[in-house]
């Protein structure tokens, strides 16, 4: 099971479309989640990967179905108080949508599971509510759920941690902070993906008197990308360093619209050639 | 477009999904219509550190509006602040409470202090009700609503409508032993279906509840009328929705789902921000005869990108409104200065149906 995360605009979904196209070209049997559905997922990964949607809402809802509270657990959760008993239990949320994506997972259909998990901040409060919510529940079938799931979590041969990242300033630095995060709840970092990065380096060379020919504003833009391409490169240094495993870099097209064709052209240069 | 918002309305909410620029977006919004001389406030709903330090606000952004100092020639205020649902929720407590004692009883409940974190939908109704004082007081003339990102953001405009739901409900007012003769006939049914709830999650957890809904009763009406009140002021003609976006067909699919919920919820947005657009550079043959390859390349690849956008931005969904570009920057803002570029950026560019 992979959890990709990163902050938001980072292209977290675009990295699990791109992680589904390299698994499904090296031959694995790929599931793709997305929570809270409504994502472009479906249109973004191969034809022939399994994309499915958990809903925090209907996901405890559901879970109430399953420990046989029939539609009293439909009831509860329109007039609302389904959501205040939520709120006493912290995290419970957050367990029940873990859990399906377990359920997934140990069901044995699929190689890997990819999950593309919420923004920075909601994904490790969504990771750590796990132990949290062990602190308070003593016994009875929460519990146990909440073990299972962090059994999974922890299995560092079974599960790790994904993070996505651009070059930018304030993207690194949070996606360093995000790596302590996750280093603090035992989840396995498997990995780093740079996205968006700007052929910038096409413009180090550009020796003063071809510069001084452009147009000012020509000129102005060149300047800026340039000093960009070195912030850049400072910043995916820091988040090497800030790691202790690999980190790829993935290349911007030039382009505002991104497709599943696009993307499997990244994932083949980042990955490889698809094995027939 | 956005020049008639900041001049006119009385609250302007940025909406967008996360990593669009839509609290600088709130920012720059705030400060254009402080240069028009009025007084702002701009309230965000993150944690926006970097949004503190670009105010030059040296105790960073705080529950209360703070002062942003600017250029002597700006007759207008900018003032901001950060929602802390804790600290909002205490005041609304407070204000409603309706007989002494119960705002410190319903205060010193174990729920009330982590529901405003970790009950969902606490925070973003939290929000409403600071934007219902910022406006009811007077004191500004216009609110600038920086939302959470647009997976959370329709919560902020349906929350009164979620709790005028809540606190009509039948199991509402059951858990709350007010319901009546009607409620308590059902409580028959309903009591052990609840102790099975208990069973799961903990019969201590439920107990809890039920005590934290008992130490708010009689605030509910208070709370109704607000709800209401903020219901109609989301749909009225001073409010105007705001969508930030960039000039992707991903994030133009986000947005345009966000407009269509906003639509069913009976409020149509008034102006589309395209933020982070790439300055098209004009090239002229003699000039790529002069550059050395991989400089023409990377102009060429620029302009690709820019137009690829172009042709994105004109095929977005009809339901959406005018677009306002707003270029890509080269650094991120940090001080008034940069603020007061975008300000400048966001009332001068001419916002167009057609981009040419």
């Amino acid at each position: 099971m992979l959890l990709i995360l990163g902050k938001g605009g980072v292209g977290r979904t675009t990295t699990t479309a791109l992680l589904a196209h390299g698994a499904h070209a090296a031959g694995l049997r790929v599931l793709v989640v997305a929570i809270d559905g409504k994502s472009s997922l479906h249109r973004l990964c191969p034809d022939r990967v399994d994309v499915r949607s958990v809903s925090a809402g209907s996901a405890l809802e559901d879970y109430l179905l399953d420990q046989g509270f029939g539609n009293f657990a439909r009831r509860l959760a329109q007039s609302g108080v389904i959501e205040v008993v939520g709120a006493a239990a912290p995290g419970i949320h957050d367990l029940v949508v873990l859990g399906k994506v377990k359920q997934f997972a140990n069901a044995g259909q699929h190689d890997v599971v990819i999950l593309d998990a919420p923004a920075t901040g909601h994904a490790t409060s969504m990771l750590s509510s796990v132990s949290g919510l062990l602190d308070i529940v003593e016994g009875g079938p929460i519990r146990e759920q909440a073990l299972d799931v962090q059994r999974l979590l922890m299995d560092a041969d079974r599960c790790g941690a994904f993070v996505v990242s651009t070059a930018e300033t304030t993207p690194v630095n949070e996606s360093i902070e995000l790596i302590s995060a996750i280093r603090s709840i035992d989840v396995a970092l498997a990995g780093a993906i740079v996205n968006a990065v700007e052929p910038d380096e096409m413009l180090v060379n550009l020796p003063d008197k071809e510069r001084s020919r452009l147009p000012a504003e020509v000129a102005e833009v060149i300047d800026a990308a340039t000093a960009r391409h070195q912030q850049s490169r400072h910043n995916v240094g820091r988040l090497i360093d800030a790691l202790n495993v690999g980190v790829k870099e993935v290349e911007k097209l030039p382009t505002a619209d991104l497709n599943q064709d696009l993307i499997a052209k990244l994932a083949t240069a980042a990955y490889g050639e698809p094995v027939s | 477009m956005i020049t008639d918002l900041i001049s006119a309305r009385s609250v302007i909410v940025c909406c967008g999904s996360g990593g669009v620029g839509k609290t600088t977006m709130a920012a720059s919004i705030g400060l254009a219509a402080a240069t028009v001389g009025r007084k702002v406030v701009v309230i965000t709903v993150d944690p926006a550190r970097r949004l503190g330090d670009a105010l030059g606000l040296e105790h960073g952004l705080g529950a209360d509006p703070a002062r942003v100092v600017l250029p002597n020639e700006i007759s207008g205020e900018l003032w901001a602040m950060m929602l802390d649902p804790a600290t909002e929720l205490e005041r609304v407590i407070r204000t409603t409470a309706v007989r002494p004692g119960q705002a410190d009883e319903a205060l010193a409940n174990s729920f009330t202090q982590s529901i405003s974190t970790s009950l969902g939908g606490t925070q973003e109704y939290m929000a409403t009700e600071a934007v219902y004082r910022l406006t009811s007081d007077g004191e500004f003339d216009l609110v600038v609503v920086d939302t959470p990102p647009s997976d959370r953001a329709m919560a902020v405009v349906e929350a009164p409508d979620v709790l005028v739901k809540f606190l009509d409900h039948q199991v509402f007012k059951l858990l709350m032993g007010t319901g009546g003769r009607a409620a308590r006939l059902l409580s028959a049914a309903t009591q052990p279906l609840l102790r099975a709830v208990g069973r799961v999650i903990g019969s201590n957890v439920l107990n809890d509840v039920v005590e934290f809904l008992r130490a708010f009763t009689g605030m509910e009406t208070s709370f109704r009328q607000r709800a209401i009140t903020v219901q109609k002021m989301w749909r009225s003609d001073s409010t105007a929705f705001v969508l930030v976006a960039t000039p992707t067909t991903e994030s133009l699919n986000e947005i345009s789902r966000f407009n269509e919920d906003l639509l069913s919820a009976g409020i149509s947005s008034t102006a589309l921000i395209a933020n982070g657009a790439t300055k098209g550079v004009a090239i002229d043959t003699e000039m790529l005869d002069h550059l050395p390859e991989p400089a023409t390349e990377w102009l060429r690849w620029q302009s690709e990108l820019a137009e690829s956008e172009r042709v994105v931005l004109n095929a977005r969904s009809t339901d959406l409104p005018e677009v306002t570009m707003v270029g890509r920057l080269h650094e991120d803002v940090h001080d008034v200065d940069g603020l007061l570029q975008l300000a400048d950026e966001l009332v001068s560019t001419r916002s167009r149906k057609k981009l040419q």
